[in-house]
């Protein structure tokens, strides 16, 4: 995934097990973090997406392994990063300009610059008529915005974002990624990192990592993670009472999840022709393709056991 | 502004803003102090004051100090939950600095509730005067922030605020009583005098009571330095247990 000229930081054999859980949450993940793109974190839950994040973001520190920088000094880390939790972190008795100005002096901005950068950023993710509003009378979709303005204000050089829309409805989704692609085209420089496990948001990044049960599993474009499964996949929908046990030995059998067989194929039509002369295509209920997609891979690689 | 008094607002934010909680706490301890005064005003007997009342008014303005600093601790377990801890550890801002906050924070607040109680006092008959005022507000910051850096320890790996309230309760409240809030001390159990002598509250008490009551500044140097101490052993132990997750363990390659 890129040299280290073009990486913003790597983790390298990195392992970590809560104290009193019997399984490691993170079992020596090698990943690299390249500048200026987005890079999004997925996988399933208890794939070690959170523990990941609580490293990158200085909450666990006591891991196995390294984490090395390029590019920026290590004292200066944290104050070259915006990081947003699952919950946007805002006071709600608390007005949208007071709770930007705490956070602005945790920074160390002074009154002036922060009032200038907010006024700024306000308008940028249009919450601009919002700023003397307290919190609480503000939408789920618009918080979030606020909690955007809330890690540029010390322009950082690298969001990490952990979940920030899993709470939203399809409409204050797009909305938030639109500020995203807009904060990504007025600052070229910026990185993102993305935990997520929504196949829309995974589509629109540039790297992909997949964990699963603490290992990495892939990584790469969307469209190299989904190279593996052809042109096109086809799912054949089985009786659950029928011997199908054959339809694994086909060399184009992807994986199967309960009564559903997944084949990785060039030409799909041929391919049914071909399975229904073997089988007994009475026990098919149902035969679809489609071309491979993100929630596929996810699927696909959620369906299969770590380190397979 | 810095991040510590930004911090310090934030709080005051807060509190200002929800008006039950102020008005709750200058009414519950006025009442507490009235109902067991005058119920238990009858049996006291002491030799230093003669009116029950009178004695037990430092005794309730320090149990809802300590107890308003005790709640503004509270606030560790809930910003954990909401992620505004989180997001105030992951800022540049060091953990010793958030600690500072989280002292001055409590202790500005518990200061605020004894001036608010404090300011019956010349009705109920105490002379107040600006040194004395001074004397007892110092007195009360020390003991509240012995209290905060108590509770933070506490609050720092709890993540139940029910728990929390629990623990604080089993601490402060066998610390106040042994403080000679409620009852003179003079006699106790030869067991309960180590105790007490250990106990910041009844150093602070003392010079408390001796000021207000008495215009005695006899006990103040003695206590105030024992509350110093406490303190700043205090404050070591919480920066300990702080800092040490604080080792961001990096290999910088440029």
């Amino acid at each position: 995934m890129g040299s280290n000229q073009n990486c913003l930081f790597n983790l390298q054999d990195v392992s970590y097990g809560y104290p009193g859980a019997s399984e490691k949450s993170l079992d020596n993940v090698s990943i690299n973090i390249l500048n200026n793109k987005i890079t999004g974190i997925m996988g399933p839950n208890g794939s070690g997406k959170t523990t990941l994040f609580r490293i990158i973001t200085n909450q666990i520190t006591d891991y196995q392994g390294d984490f090395s920088i390029h590019g920026f000094d290590e004292k200066n880390y944290l104050t070259k990063v915006g990081v947003t939790f699952q919950q946007p972190s805002l006071d709600k008795i608390l007005t949208v300009k007071e709770n930007l100005l705490i956070h602005s002096s945790l920074y160390g901005l002074n009154k002036k610059i922060a009032v200038e950068k907010i006024n700024q950023l306000a308008k940028l993710v249009e919450v601009d008529d919002r700023l003397n509003d307290k919190v609480k009378t503000l939408s789920g979709g618009l918080a979030r915005r606020v909690e955007l303005i809330k890690i540029l204000l010390h322009d950082p050089q690298l969001l990490i974002l952990d979940e920030p829309t899993s709470s939203l409805d399809p409409d204050a989704r797009k909305k938030f990624w639109d500020v995203i692609f807009k904060i990504k085209s007025t600052n070229k420089n910026i990185s993102i990192v993305l935990i997520t496990h929504l196949m829309e948001e995974a589509k629109s990044c540039d790297e992909l990592i997949f964990l699963q049960k603490g290992k990495l599993i892939a990584a790469g474009s969307p469209s190299e993670l989904c190279k593996p499964m052809g042109e096109y996949l086809v799912t054949v929908n089985v009786a659950r009472k029928s011997d199908n046990s054959d339809l694994k030995s086909y060399s184009q059998f992807l994986y199967n999840k309960g009564s559903e067989y997944f084949f990785t194929v060039k030409n799909p039509q041929e391919f049914i022709a071909s399975l229904a002369s073997k089988f007994d295509h009475a026990s098919f209920q149902s035969v679809k393709w489609n071309k491979p997609s993100m929630k596929d891979f996810f699927i696909w690689q959620s369906n299969i056991k770590a380190g397979e | 502004m810095s991040a510590i008094f930004a911090l310090v607002k934030r709080d005051w934010l807060n509190y200002l803003r929800q008006r039950s909680r102020i008005i709750a706490s200058v009414i519950t301890p006025l009442l507490f102090w009235l109902l067991i005064g005058t119920g238990l005003g009858s049996s006291f007997r002491s030799s230093g004051s003669n009116n029950y009342l009178d004695y037990f008014f430092p005794g309730i303005i320090l149990l809802s100090a300590l107890f308003t600093a005790i709640f503004s601790t509270i606030t560790i377990i809930e910003d954990r939950k909401s992620g505004f801890l989180q997001s105030v550890l992951v800022s540049p801002i060091s953990k010793s600095k958030f600690l500072i906050s989280r002292v001055l924070s409590g202790a500005s607040l518990a200061i605020f509730q004894t001036l608010l109680l404090i300011s019956f006092a010349p009705f109920i008959g105490f002379k107040l005067t600006l040194i004395k005022l001074a004397g007892i507000l110092l007195l009360i910051f020390l003991m509240a922030a012995v209290f905060i850096l108590v509770s933070f320890l506490f609050a720092w790996k709890m993540e139940s605020v029910q728990g929390f309230h629990s623990i604080m309760n089993l601490i402060l409240m066998p610390l106040w009583l042994l403080s000679g809030s409620v009852f003179p001390l003079e006699g106790s159990h030869k067991f309960y005098t180590y105790i007490i002598k250990l106990n910041p509250l009844y150093h602070g008490l003392q010079a408390f009571r001796d000021i207000l009551v008495d215009s005695s500044y006899l006990s103040f140097k003695s206590s105030f330095l024992f509350l110093v101490v406490s303190c700043l052993l205090l404050f070591v132990l919480c920066n300990l247990v702080v800092n040490k997750q604080r080792n961001f363990k990096l290999t910088n390659i440029k």
